[in-house]
């Protein structure tokens, strides 16, 4: 007797991003927005509001952690005695990042629309923030999972969430010297 | 997949891990293996819990909740921390692709719970030795 009922096979989640991308891509060929959800008027600010809901959600995804990316690596940079400690957030936000790539039209710019935050002096107070930056996302990414019209774009947003958090927890595990 | 047999499908999940965590709980010494204990009694606490939501749940979609079964196939080998360790952060994984499922085929508020259950689950593996992942939850 099996202990659990083994999970059915499941769509390809790059395949399902592919073709959200394809779509929305077909709407803003030639636009080049930070903000998806821009109020202005511009032709080309309603084509980026009006994509399928969830290529929106994958661009606003990827916005926030293209920005704790920065404030990570800016965190890195001003504390290198951080880097190991942040090595698995490091490639957590990388791993994320390639999965929902694929999912933004090439004509939205996610980079991040300000510079990276000043970094705090103390090494602690650094960490806390980027762990305070993460746990953010970890809680956007649940909200953007409810929303999400597909099932698999859901589950894919849900285990990013779960991914995160597990990071937060370790982040806030050992202290480390002020 | 419909929502109540996604829904099911975790019941059915939750029912063998409040099983298997009660046997792995039961191996461990509260005593020698303090940390190891305390786990297995959140866990269980946890387990319990889902379990509970999820067959109201179900009953309020209007169906009848699945049966625990009479017993479910242990780990190979439960003698000594790291081996109770190992049996619970299978469980957890397992249990974690679960609501990754659930997650998948549900929508609103139960959706957002399984995300939340989906991501305790996903922190337990920590507790168990566990090291992180890229997408704890999604499908193998």
């Amino acid at each position: 007797m099996r202990l659990m009922s083994p999970t059915p096979p499941h769509p390809d989640r790059r395949a399902f991003l592919l073709l959200g991308a394809g779509a929305a891509a077909a709407l803003v060929t030639g636009c080049g927005l930070n903000n998806p959800f821009d109020t202005s008027t511009t032709p080309a600010a309603e084509a980026v509001r009006n994509l399928a809901p969830d290529v929106a959600a994958a661009v606003t995804a990827v916005g926030r952690l293209r920005t704790n990316q920065a404030n990570l690596d800016a965190a890195r940079a001003a504390h290198p005695a951080l880097t190991k400690r942040l090595s698995g957030l490091t490639d957590l936000y990388r791993a994320h990042l390639e999965a929902l790539v694929a999912a933004v039209p090439d004509g939205v710019d996610t980079t991040p629309a300000t510079a990276p935050r000043p970094v705090p002096a103390g090494r602690a107070a650094a960490l806390a923030l980027v762990g305070k930056d993460a746990a953010a996302v970890q809680v956007g990414l649940v909200d953007l999972a409810v929303q999400a019209r597909s099932g698999p774009f859901a589950r894919l947003l849900g285990s990013m969430s779960a991914g995160l958090a597990q990071q937060v927890v370790l982040l806030q595990r050992t202290p480390v010297a002020r | 997949m419909t929502p109540l047999e996604a829904l099911q499908a975790t019941l059915a999940a939750e029912h063998a891990a409040v099983y298997l965590t009660g046997v792995l709980g039961a191996q461990a010494s509260q005593s020698r293996q303090p940390v190891l204990y305390a786990a297995l009694t959140s866990a269980y606490r946890a387990h319990r819990r889902n379990r509970d939501h999820l067959t109201v749940a179900i009953t309020t979609a209007g169906g009848v909740p699945v049966a625990a079964a009479v017993a479910y196939e242990l780990p190979p080998a439960m003698s000594n921390a790291s081996e109770l360790n190992d049996a619970a952060l299978q469980l957890e994984r397992r249990i974690a692709e679960t609501y990754g499922q659930l997650v998948e085929n549900t929508a609103g508020a139960e959706r957002r719970w399984a995300l939340v259950a989906l991501t305790e689950s996903a922190t337990r593996y920590l507790e168990f030795r566990g090291t992180p992942e890229m997408f704890p939850g999604s499908a193998s």
